[in-house]
């Protein structure tokens, strides 16, 4: 079966996910509410962080303020949604129905984690007005910038479902998975340049880290965004996540085949 | 033809020891203990197209692991699978479009959203053409009465309304195979009638093969005319439910019901009851006997019984499949 005849059965999947993000109006009430505050409070927090001085290691506090926020924001769109939902389904042992779908489990989730980030993008679109208004967004410094962050940033997506896949895939084993999650999201937080940009670490640890793959999801297009990444470096940028990509579908592809054998059904 | 076969099919699963008792959560986190429990123990079955089979046994005997795999969502530990000539873990996304299932336990449909747009979502991934869609999905709402509740989130339904719905997710592909695993459980009586109605006619119209697990005899009587039974994971009887009912009980069983007057000849009589007459109960103005009609014919026997007692009622019945049932999962064997 070739992949194009799977597309409706995908689309299927992802227009599934498009409308469990909207059925519960509250939570998206709360997530625009939650990232107002998170704007203000992370525009105070740098301010008082640079004080008096006007540059550090390099960096001035507009481009730090539009690091930050643009981090925020692409937080929200690259959230691990596939890892979490693999899980999700293992527990409830609804995974024996997906199984038995005329596609894949693993494309039925990258598709239900693809429908997620489009009922998503509206919301982000919604927030970033305001960081605007308050001057903490401003847009990429060339056209060049912004189309190579918008290129890195859809690698950036794919990477971040395949990074966290195998985490979610852990529970084939283990059926419980939830403190290994929150372990390498707590990890993931540092090495990736969300809490901290790399250009701030030490210069050992930032080489290590550079050559890890969870830069690649959040810093690598952050850097192109606010001009840091330039010229040919946002080549080398984009081909750097592209390797991450292959060697994560490779690692995805190796659990799958051992993982869809052991798989138990909860329940029933 | 058989459409579906399985041979010598086993599935292990292996799992932690945990200890229990001093200590047993330190002795839980250190030791690598594990234990391996065979559900399906050399299972061997053929199902022929257009037969519905009621697949039996007690708690625990390996059906729902025998229907997983199946159905392609267990790999085996040995044996082989063919469901129309697809081994049904290899081939997954094919055999999908030959199967339907449903799982009495849980439900297929997805939680938040309305039944009317899971049945559109299972439509679309099973790449069914518009019209085909809407043809199914109106026969079906009429079938199974679904009109009133198609916009209701599942997470909402009555058991019994999500019932109808997940069987009607999981023949609106029309798929020649149907794996049912318990669908009338917890259902009301009418809510099952429903729901053997509408197999029984899938079954008539489409030629549909169903492979059915129940602990309710009702659902068998009504729908199945072979039953496999399996205990252990292993199966103790495999033919027509007639021939089961005639190893078991060839005797048919007799009411006799008198009036206040006839209380003391009732009991004077099966106080002294002839050797081919057997008793099964008693108790005032009822009793009920046996009657091997091989050895009595039985309009003999109401002769007998008229003749002796002042009878206001008589009646003849088969003896109900729940007690063979129960004679079975209780010895753990069946009569050759």
């Amino acid at each position: 079966m070739t992949v194009a005849a799977t597309l409706p059965t995908l689309w299927a999947c992802t227009t599934m996910a498009l409308h469990r993000t909207w059925i519960y109006r509250a939570r998206i009430a709360l997530w625009v509410f939650r990232n107002l505050i998170m704007l203000f409070s992370l525009r105070m927090i740098w301010t008082a962080v640079y004080g008096e001085r006007q540059i550090m290691n390099g960096i001035t506090l507009p481009m730090m303020m539009v690091y930050v926020t643009v981090a925020m924001l692409q937080q929200y769109l690259l959230e691990p949604v596939a890892g979490a939902e693999i899980e999700r389904r293992i527990q409830r042992g609804t995974i024996a129905g997906d199984l038995i779908r005329p596609v894949g489990l693993i494309p039925q989730i990258l598709a239900y984690d693809f429908g997620t980030l489009l009922g998503r993008v509206p919301l982000v679109g919604v927030v970033m007005p305001f960081a605007a208004l308050i001057g903490s967004l401003q847009p990429p410094p060339s056209v060049g910038a912004a189309l190579g962050y918008l290129a890195s940033l859809i690698l950036a997506y794919v990477l971040s479902a395949l990074v966290w896949l195998p985490v979610g895939m852990v529970g084939f084993w283990t059926i419980n998975v939830a403190g290994i999650r929150f372990l390498a999201f707590s990890v993931f937080g540092f090495v990736s340049g969300q809490m901290v940009p790399l250009w701030f670490m030490p210069d050992a640890i930032r080489s290590v880290l550079e050559w890890l793959p969870f830069q690649a999801v959040v810093f690598a297009p952050l850097a192109i965004y606010v001009g840091d990444t330039t010229g040919s470096d946002i080549l080398v940028t984009l081909a750097m996540q592209l390797f991450w990509i292959a060697v994560m579908v490779g690692v995805v592809r190796f659990l799958w085949n051992r993982g869809a054998n052991v798989i138990q059904i909860q329940g029933g | 033809m058989s459409i579906i076969r399985a041979d010598a099919l086993v599935k292990e699963f292996v799992r932690p020891k945990r200890h229990t008792g001093r200590f047993a959560a330190i002795r839980n986190l250190v030791t690598h203990e594990s234990v391996t429990n065979r559900a399906v123990d050399g299972i061997s079955l053929e199902i022929d197209e257009g037969e519905i089979v009621g697949y039996l046994g007690p708690n625990g005997a390996g059906k729902s692991t025998t229907i997983k795999m199946l159905s392609g969502i267990l790999v085996p530990t040995s044996g082989s699978v063919e469901v129309r000539g697809l081994v049904p873990w290899q081939q997954r996304t094919i055999n999908a479009f030959n199967i339907g299932v449903v799982f009495g336990q849980r439900s297929q449909l997805w939680w938040d959203l309305p039944l009317d747009e899971s049945m559109n979502l299972i439509g679309r991934m099973y790449r069914m053409e518009p019209e085909h869609y809407r043809r199914n999905r109106e026969m079906l709402v009429e079938l199974l009465e679904m009109q009133s509740f198609l916009g209701t989130p599942v997470r909402q339904l009555s058991l019994g309304q999500r019932m109808r719905g997940d069987l009607a997710v999981a023949v609106l592909y029309e798929p020649p195979v149907l794996f049912l695993d318990e669908p009338t459980v917890g259902l009301d009586v009418v809510a099952k009638e429903r729901i053997r109605a509408f197999i029984e006619r899938i079954n008539a119209e489409r030629r549909t093969t169903v492979l059915l697990t129940t602990h309710d005899l009702g659902d068998v009587e009504r729908l199945c005319q072979r039953l496999i039974i399996i205990d252990h994971g292993r199966v103790l009887f495999d033919g027509p439910t007639e021939e089961l009912k005639r190893r078991y009980a060839p005797h048919r069983l007799l009411d006799i019901v008198v009036d206040a007057g006839g209380i003391g000849e009732l009991d004077q009589f099966v106080a002294s009851l002839p050797p081919h007459l057997s008793p099964i109960s008693h108790e005032g103005m009822k009793a009920t006997l046996a009657v091997d009609p091989l050895i009595t014919p039985l309009p003999a026997a109401i002769a007998e019984v008229s003749a002796a007692v002042p009878v206001t009622d008589l009646g003849v019945r088969e003896p109900a499949l729940e007690s063979i049932i129960r004679e079975i999962y209780e010895r753990r064997e069946v009569m050759p």
